[in-house]
């Protein structure tokens, strides 16, 4: 019953971004558990897309920024400004009052027009010339960034990226899915043709409801042993962090949510591991990533209780 | 790469460190420059050898090995190779294998220590040797810990395997014999040979290793009868006394009374003497044979410390003795010693009876000026002559076998016996220390009715020899400096606590290396159980040994499983149905949460789908879903034992 409208949602996204039901289902997940989400692929591979299609299909309040180097804080926060009419400074938001943020290539802003995000992130508030502004809630923020190697990004900080919950990444499409997307099946018309099932007060119960699913003790047994895993082992050059670990939680706990089960269980980890913790560690031979391949072995080394 | 060597290094020279005495130098200062060079080149990242080298060193050692012992394999030879071996081990560690092989090396060090090595002093520094390699065990596997935590560990460790130690001690099954031949060699032989020159016996005087430990059982004798009969001389060439291959005694059993019930406990000497005080009976032993000489053997030359229980007569008849044995200890060379046949013949002459013989050969040397000394002049020519005419001073060698000569000129059959007379009584044990400078030889005759009858002629010259010993008999100049004693203080306490610790070698002796194959069926008999010839025995005590550790060892094991069910009931219901459907050929991967598995069995095994899916998904509403009621856990361990039934 509770399956189906996210299978719905699940569903409609998939008509705008062909072929990658799995991603759709990990960001709709990351974003019931109230996390941020992190979309890192080439451009061309339809990242802003999803992006916009998930806002939609959500029914919220949605804005975009396209991130340059040129880029300053207020251009995000927003600014005062004078008003000869009433003779005093007016505060002007910026696009950061909304409920779905999506901040596009967020590594072309500089570093400063980055971190004005990090309060909005964290704190869901914002302070601009010494007021605190709270901001919407529900408050998503979805950036899509380029592959580091590109030329003129400024990477992440890691205390940058460990504000998203979940990084994905989308991957080429399929050779069905390519092949549709050749044939015209117009993007553009899809979007607009999407329609809104969901209002932001079910939004807010799911999230409620994602609260009340039940963990048991031998489950964080399992989730405690992978994290002392990659604190122990030889391959990790930096454990997880006991933020990683609620995030790995919050997010099984939506994914059990959105398939139906009211109890989280050792293959909701095992799915929405990678994509939690893979922005948040560094392999020790290759210190800008982390090989998928490397958490099979993780799994394997780590029995299921 | 450092390779942490400095504490497998400790560990092997604390356990070969005893072994040093026995080593030949050149194989202590091998370990030691190869060992020292591992430690400082560690800690100096000097040059390490590569393998060839290490190949050329070990070819070395072997070489210097054969070039040593030749062909003598010994268990000496053997510690050696051991030894050569183990300095150049360090070379080629590698990795943690490496490491715990150079452990067990070091263990098994020890080992080889205990086949060459009984005394207390050794064994207990044996267990220290233990404890340390195994505080290097725990090391090289935890490297976290600090020395003293290591080291507290190891002995914890060792005494909870203390009681399992006394099991195998009192229980395995102990079958004497040299084991791969790694006995050791006797060192430091004294004691008599098959001959006896005059002059042998004051070499063994000087001596104060201890001979023998004697328990008595019953009441300790009398000291003027504590003469321990070890080897008999019956041919004389005219210079000196040899020993005759004598056969068993079969018939004519010597007739006697007042019984002693002792033990004697005899280090190894290598040879096959036996020492029994006088006169021994045959008592079942397989070890030991009683010779027509009226002296014990052993069948093997005893090559590790033994104990032996043995019976005396104190008062004896050895009956008759046949023509042949008669001319034998009465024959004398035709042309030596011509004044001491002279005596003999006016003796003869003087006394009729053999005891006449006897008494006035005893008073010929009680009165004419003869004296006790430790250092005789040198005898030359005829050397009985030489003494009873000319130098009459000498030890009980020259007077017991003078005398001898004398009463065998004058027609009374008569030899020479060598053993040991007297010994030092310990207060702490209550047991005879008999050392070498108790050795001492006297004469027997034989006499009609009478048999053998022990003639002592050193005691009509200084009879103070046989009450005190020998410090009683020589002037004080005379004596080896270790047995002036008598002074207070210092030495006194160095003499006590000298007493005390021998007694409790004695101790050990009794109770540990006397703990033989014999002691074992007597344990057994005390238990109940009889068992017939040796086979039987071991079989037996091998099942007693088992019936015994088998619930020690499976006791943790037992209980942690119990308080695992106890504990985690649902985790082990599930185990045991992914057990059977491992057996069944589907085996969970570690990996695999519930779902997943249910998903892959349902593939295998879809006949059985209803009854998979009800065991997982009571698994999961169990250990995942919080419905946790006692109820609930019964229907999953009937469902997951009904499931193997079917």
């Amino acid at each position: 019953m509770l399956a189906d409208p996210f299978e719905n949602i699940v569903e409609q996204v998939g008509k705008v971004v062909l072929g990658k039901k799995e991603q759709i289902r990990l960001a709709l997940a990351c974003l019931f558990a109230r996390g941020h989400l992190l979309i890192e692929d080439i451009p061309g591979i339809g990242k802003t897309t999803l992006a916009k299609a998930l806002s939609i299909s959500l029914g919220l309040e949605f804005q975009r920024i396209q991130c340059t180097s040129d880029m300053l804080p207020g251009d995000i926060l927003g600014v005062s400004v004078f008003e000869q009419k009433s003779g005093s400074f007016t505060f002007h938001k910026g696009p950061v009052f909304t409920q779905v943020l999506l901040a596009d290539e967020i590594n072309r802003a500089t570093p400063k027009t980055q971190s004005a995000l990090l309060e909005a992130m964290e704190e869901h508030q914002v302070t601009v010339e010494g007021q605190t502004r709270p901001l919407h809630d529900p408050f998503f923020v979805i950036a899509t960034q380029n592959p580091l190697e590109h030329s003129g990004t400024y990477p992440l900080p890691e205390s940058q990226l460990d504000r998203f919950l979940m990084r994905i990444e989308l991957g080429y499409p399929g050779r069905e899915a390519e092949r549709r997307l050749l044939k015209g099946e117009s993007t553009k018309k899809t979007l607009s043709e999407m329609n809104t099932n969901l209002t932001r007060d079910d939004v807010k119960s799911m999230q409620e409801n994602i609260g009340t699913v039940f963990v048991s003790d031998s489950l964080l047994e399992y989730l405690q042993d992978l994290l002392e895993f990659t604190r122990t082992a030889p391959h990790f050059h930096v454990g997880l962090s006991p933020r990683a670990g609620l995030g790995v939680l919050q997010t099984a706990k939506s994914w059990a949510f959105l398939h139906g089960r009211d109890h989280v269980l050792p293959e909701d980890i095992q799915a929405v591991f990678y994509w939690v913790v893979s922005h948040r560690v560094s392999s020790s031979e290759d210190l800008r990533g982390f090989p998928k391949e490397m958490f099979d072995t993780l799994f394997q080394e780590v029995a299921v209780p | 790469m450092k390779q942490n060597l400095s504490p497998l290094i400790l560990a092997m020279a604390v356990a070969l460190l005893p072994q040093v005495i026995m080593l030949p130098v050149w194989v202590s200062l091998w370990c030691a420059c190869f060992w020292g060079y591992a430690v400082a080149a560690e800690r100096n990242s000097w040059p390490w050898p590569g393998r060839y080298v290490s190949y050329g060193l070990a070819l070395l050692g072997l070489f210097f090995l054969l070039l040593y012992f030749r062909k003598i394999l010994d268990g000496k030879a053997f510690v050696s190779l051991l030894a050569v071996m183990a300095a150049l081990k360090p070379f080629e560690v590698k990795g943690h294998r490496d490491r715990m092989i150079t452990v067990f090396l070091a263990y098994f060090i020890v080992i080889a220590s205990l086949f060459q090595f009984e005394n207390l002093s050794i064994i207990i520094y044996l267990f220290f040797s233990v404890l340390i390699t195994t505080a290097v065990l725990i090391h090289i596997n935890h490297p976290g810990g600090t020395p003293k935590q290591n080291v507290s560990l190891a002995s914890k460790i060792l005494l909870q395997s203390l009681p399992l130690m006394i099991v195998l001690f009192l229980l395995f099954p102990r079958i004497q014999g040299s084991f791969w031949g790694l006995t050791r060699s006797p060192l430091g032989i004294s004691g008599f040979s098959e001959r006896l020159q005059m002059g042998d016996v004051a070499t063994l005087i000087k001596s104060n290793e201890t001979a023998f430990r004697v328990y008595f059982t019953s009441e300790t004798p009398n000291e003027n009868h504590l003469y321990f009969r070890g080897v008999v001389f019956q041919h004389f060439n005219g210079t000196g006394w040899k020993s005759i291959p004598s056969q068993a005694l079969l018939r004519q059993m010597p007739q006697g009374k007042k019984i002693v019930d002792y033990e004697i406990i005899l280090p190894a000497h290598g040879r096959k003497w036996m020492f029994a005080l006088d006169l021994p009976l045959l008592t079942p032993n397989d070890d030991l044979m009683l010779m027509r000489d009226h002296t014990l053997r052993l069948r093997r030359n005893l090559r590790r410390k033994k104990h032996f229980r043995l019976k005396s007569y104190l008062s004896y008849n050895t009956g008759d003795l046949s023509h042949k044995e008669k001319m034998r200890n009465l024959a004398l060379p035709d042309n030596r010693n011509p004044k001491t046949q002279a005596l003999s013949r006016f003796l003869k002459d003087k006394y009729d009876t053999p005891e006449g013989i006897v008494a006035g050969a005893l008073s010929y040397i009680g009165e004419n000026g003869f004296a006790y000394t430790l250092k005789p002049p040198l005898l030359t020519g005829d050397p009985v002559d030489a003494f009873l005419f000319e130098s009459r001073k000498g030890f009980c060698e020259h007077f017991a076998s003078s005398f001898a000569v004398l009463v065998r000129g004058a027609g009374v059959p008569a030899r020479v016996v060598g053993g040991y007379l007297g010994g030092a009584l310990n207060p702490y044990g209550n047991y005879l220390v008999v050392s070498q400078s108790n050795a001492h030889a006297w004469a027997e005759v034989w006499i009609e009715n009478r048999g053998w009858v022990r003639v002592d002629p050193t005691s009509a010259v200084a009879p103070e020899r046989i009450s005190q010993g020998v410090a009683g008999s020589v002037s004080a100049d005379e004596l080896p400096a270790f047995l002036g004693y008598g002074q207070k203080g210092v030495r006194h306490y160095i003499k006590q606590v000298g007493l005390l610790w021998d007694a409790l070698n004695a101790r050990w002796d009794v109770w540990f290396m006397g703990y033989s194959f014999a002691e074992q069926r007597a344990l057994l008999e005390r238990l109940g159980l009889r068992v017939k010839g040796w086979f039987h025995q071991a079989r037996t005590l091998l099942v007693l040994l088992f019936v015994i550790i088998l619930p020690i060892a499976a006791f943790p094991l037992i209980r942690t499983h119990v308080s695992r069910i106890k504990k985690d009931p649902v985790t082990h219901a599930y185990n045991r149905f992914c057990a059977r459907m491992e057996k069944a050929g589907c085996k969970r991967r570690p990996s695999m949460g519930p779902m997943d598995y249910q998903k892959m069995l349902k593939r295998r095994f879809a006949e059985r789908q209803e009854e998979i899916d009800e065991i997982i998904t009571l698994y999961i509403r169990l250990q995942y879903a919080g419905e946790y009621d006692s109820s609930l856990i019964r229907r999953l361990q009937r469902r997951v034992r009904r499931f193997k039934a079917t």
